[in-house]
């Protein structure tokens, strides 16, 4: 039986839980669980005048976050071990900076989901909003390995400045995904937004959406058409893990850019074409 | 009247020929004084300092703390700031934030945490005078004061051209009051106009600055010069040219000999004490030996290090083309300044590495120049904060300094071409405390005219540190067991007492009033802000201090 932290005041104040830490809680009753210091905007209060609490992780690890927790941040922040479920909505930085672990979302989640990620794995089952797998701002490496895997939508700037890992999304993505990428690759399900892989040095961008091939910026040049033999491992993996791989994307063709060509230019862009 | 005695303290005051005698230390209005003759004379407050190290408050005579491009700096590294640990607000201070540039409150009680009372920054142009003075003020404790850029003023470069001494003196008087600035300061004399005006730099103490007909030996020389004239406190203080650059050894001598017959300060010599080509890092090595040799047999010359230390920091410095030099190699984001007629900037990211044959060389050649300057009197300690390191790694250079051991430990994990291309490994010396006190606050004092400091004889300012002796020579300079500043107890055992405010220490040296019209003339013409409105007023100094010209 997992610890179960349910939102019971849900204050228009943002409230950080950075605190709340699995490798601790595993070891409290509910009771010292709810006593952990948080930050309610600028005021240091308790678990406890937010939310109920009860079971406990000791035995297998996890920690369910339940209700809409849209203001609640950094859930799941530095996770090293053990599984997170968010069962609603999860706030900004959810998994940030973690280095191991399993964090699901049933609903949505917000910005900075998995920034500067080191490792392990995220699944949003809904959205996200924007900076997905990012950088954050003035850093100069962003997500260094790990997964994250989104079935709807994400906004803009995904893997910004990214080093290494996959990141996965289903639906819409936004602007700017990839800018800055380092190395590492980023699938997209839907339709994407403009500039993609802006300033890339190396990694891959793949678009699997026959019907939405996104504008190519000037800096790239075209290389060919190509049935990438490592799309198709990552596709399979992607579908074992659930993530709504479109229909015929596995044997599809694709049309292959390299860019960004204002930087090291070992980057590419697969764009599928049939 | 308020009055302190430290009784029994080990005391250690180089410039008083006391070398770990113990005695008794008053301080009465701020200012010490003879112990009083009457034996059963009593203080306000006695602080028993049995068993401690006593030494005159520490004295950074070169970083960079207060102005714009230290305020640019802050802002240019969020990712820095973000993970450094926060300055919390207590009842008596105030709240900031760490990492290689701290924000001005931090900036003063991490100083005094250390157990220095007193620092310079070394490079303000003289348009950011009233920033820099608004950012003295908001760092607390710290007695402080700057030095003013004129190595690549258009002013100073036509007077030079034009062989105009006298009016080049006036103005550099002229310039000094007007910023109310401490020394006059040289940064890549010629290179950083060179730069602004069209990409290039100097290479070479006898190249032609473009479009001003003369040459960096002419701004050195005139300048040197002018200096000694108007009877400043501190010599010119020179960055040299070519700054980082493989085989700049050979800049550095002709500066050095250039100022044959005048005082001069060269700054950051780490820097400038290189090995090899240009164009190629690979070729990297020391020439410390040759170098060191010629200040040890020339009086006239005093340095400060610029020791590079392993972490994290922030390049800022006014040598613009130095910057563009480190966003090319580093790749990191940079900042490129440009002050009207004055001067330049550039800011970028570094992080120094021990396992980097060059960053390993650097780190070496910086203790090189420590261990090889004889007189410890003419070399004192910086880190060029925050350009080789933060001040805060002071406590860790001492101890490297004080135990060969630590050297060599250090040495060993960094690669193994480091040994063959410096000296480290077979300098034996280590320093005594005494030596230490000479390099951090004796010499320093002494470079910079400051008779009331860096010293505990009657007269000095009321600024004495105590350190608890340690095995650990680090700690033991890292948690100072009490700061006193002015005769009160600032730090007692790594809490800050008292938030007191420090004094501003500037020159006003003479000039003539006539020759205020031609440097109005051009000023109007070429600035873009109004005559009447450049110097700084004096409603912006906090508790100033004129120091005499000579």
């Amino acid at each position: 039986m997992p610890l179960r932290l349910r939102l019971r005041n849900d204050s228009p104040v943002p409230i950080e839980v950075d605190t709340v830490r699995l490798p601790t809680v595993r070891e409290q009753t509910a009771d010292q669980v709810l006593a952990t210091e948080v930050l309610h905007g600028n005021v240091r209060e308790t678990l406890g005048e937010f939310f109920d609490a009860e079971g406990s992780a000791s035995d297998d690890n996890t920690l369910v976050w339940e209700g809409d927790c849209r203001r609640i941040k950094r859930i799941a922040e530095r996770l090293s071990d053990g599984q997170v479920r968010v069962e609603g909505t999860a706030g900004m930085h959810l998994g940030a900076e973690m280095t191991g672990g399993n964090v699901v979302v049933d609903g949505d989640a917000t910005d900075w989901v998995g920034a500067e990620m080191k490792g392990g794995r995220i699944h949003v089952r809904g959205g996200v909003g924007h900076q997905l797998g990012a950088v954050y701002r003035g850093g100069h490496r962003g997500m260094t390995g790990g997964e994250i895997l989104v079935d709807g939508d994400a906004g803009n700037e995904v893997g910004h400045s990214m080093r290494r890992g996959l990141i996965a999304v289903g639906g819409r993505m936004g602007d700017l995904s990839g800018v800055n990428l380092i190395a590492g690759t980023i699938v997209v399900g839907g339709e994407p937004g403009i500039r993609h892989g802006a300033g890339m040095k190396r990694g891959t961008i793949a678009f699997l959406d026959p019907q939405s091939a996104p504008d190519v910026l000037p800096t790239f040049r075209g290389a060919g058409n190509c049935r990438p033999t490592f799309l198709r491992f990552y596709l399979k993996h992607l579908t074992e893990q659930g993530w709504p791989v479109p229909d015929g994307a596995l044997d599809a063709l694709y049309r292959r850019y390299n860019g960004d060509f204002l930087e090291l230019g070992k980057g590419e862009l697969l764009v599928r074409s049939e | 009247m308020s009055s302190l005695r430290i009784t029994g303290g080990t005391i250690y005051d180089p410039a008083n020929g006391i070398d770990g005698d113990v005695g008794d230390i008053w301080i009465v209005d701020g200012r010490i004084v003879e112990a009083p003759a009457e034996p059963d004379a009593s203080a306000d407050r006695t602080l028993d300092a049995t068993g401690l190290v006593v030494m005159p408050g520490g004295i950074d005579m070169h970083c960079h703390i207060a102005g714009p491009k230290v305020n640019t700096a802050r802002k240019m590294i969020p990712e820095e700031k973000r993970t450094a640990e926060p300055v919390r607000r207590t009842r008596l201070t105030r709240s900031g934030s760490g990492g290689s540039v701290p924000s001005t409150f931090a900036t003063g009680y991490l100083y005094a945490g250390l157990g220095y009372t007193t620092a310079f920054d070394a490079a303000v142009p003289p348009l950011a005078a009233r920033h820099a003075h608004e950012e003295l003020e908001d760092t607390p404790i710290i007695d402080k004061g700057f030095y003013v850029m004129m190595g690549n003023n258009h002013y100073v470069m036509k007077q030079l051209a034009a062989g105009e001494p006298g009016r080049l003196k006036a103005y550099i008087a002229w310039l000094l009051q007007s910023t109310k600035g401490y020394a006059a300061k040289l940064v890549n004399p010629g290179g950083v106009e060179v730069w602004k005006s069209g990409g290039g730099n100097v290479h070479g103490i006898d190249e032609t600055v473009d479009h001003f007909n003369v040459t960096p030996r002419q701004i050195i020389q005139g300048v040197a010069s002018t200096v000694q004239e108007l009877g400043l406190p501190h010599p010119v203080h020179i960055h040299c040219n070519n700054l980082g650059l493989p085989g700049n050894h050979a800049t550095t001598m002709d500066t050095m000999k250039s100022l044959e017959g005048y005082r001069g300060h060269l700054t950051h010599i780490q820097f400038h004490s290189y090995d090899g080509d240009p164009d190629d890092q690979s070729t990297f090595g020391s020439r410390v030996p040759e170098l060191s040799e010629y200040v040890n047999s020339h009086e006239n010359l005093t340095v400060d290090v610029g020791q590079v230390m392993f972490a994290n920091t922030t390049s800022m410095t006014g040598d613009g083309p130095l910057g563009y030099y480190l966003h090319q190699v580093t790749g990191r984001k940079w900042f490129s300044g440009d002050t009207e007629m004055e001067a330049g900037c550039g800011i970028v990211p570094i992080v120094y590495k021990q396992k980097s044959l060059v960053h390993a060389l650097q780190w070496a050649i910086g203790l090189e120049w420590y261990l090889m300057v004889d007189d410890p009197w003419r070399i004192a300690m910086s880190t060029d904060h925050p350009n080789g390191g933060s001040f805060q790694a002071y406590p860790e250079i001492i101890s490297l300094l004080m135990d060969r051991e630590r050297r060599l430990e250090v040495l060993a994990g960094a690669p193994a071409a480091v040994s063959d291309r410096c000296t480290l490994k077979d300098l034996d010396r280590e320093y005594s405390l005494n030596e230490i006190a000479i390099i951090t606050r004796a010499a320093p004092a002494r470079m910079l005219g400051l008779a009331h400091k860096g010293h505990l004889g009657p007269g000095a300012d009321g600024d004495v540190t105590l350190y608890s002796p340690d095995d650990d020579i680090q700690r033991m300079f890292e948690l100072p067991r009490y700061v006193v500043s002015r005769g009160e107890v600032i730090v007692d055992d790594a809490q800050i007492m008292r938030d007191t405010r420090g004094r501003t220490l500037y020159v006003e040296p003479e000039y003539d009033p006539d020759a205020v019209d031609d440097i109005q003339a051009w000023f109007e013409k070429t600035y873009s802000i109004q005559f009447r409105n450049y110097p700084v007023g004096d409603h912006y100094l906090q508790d100033p201090l004129v120091v005499p010209t000579s």
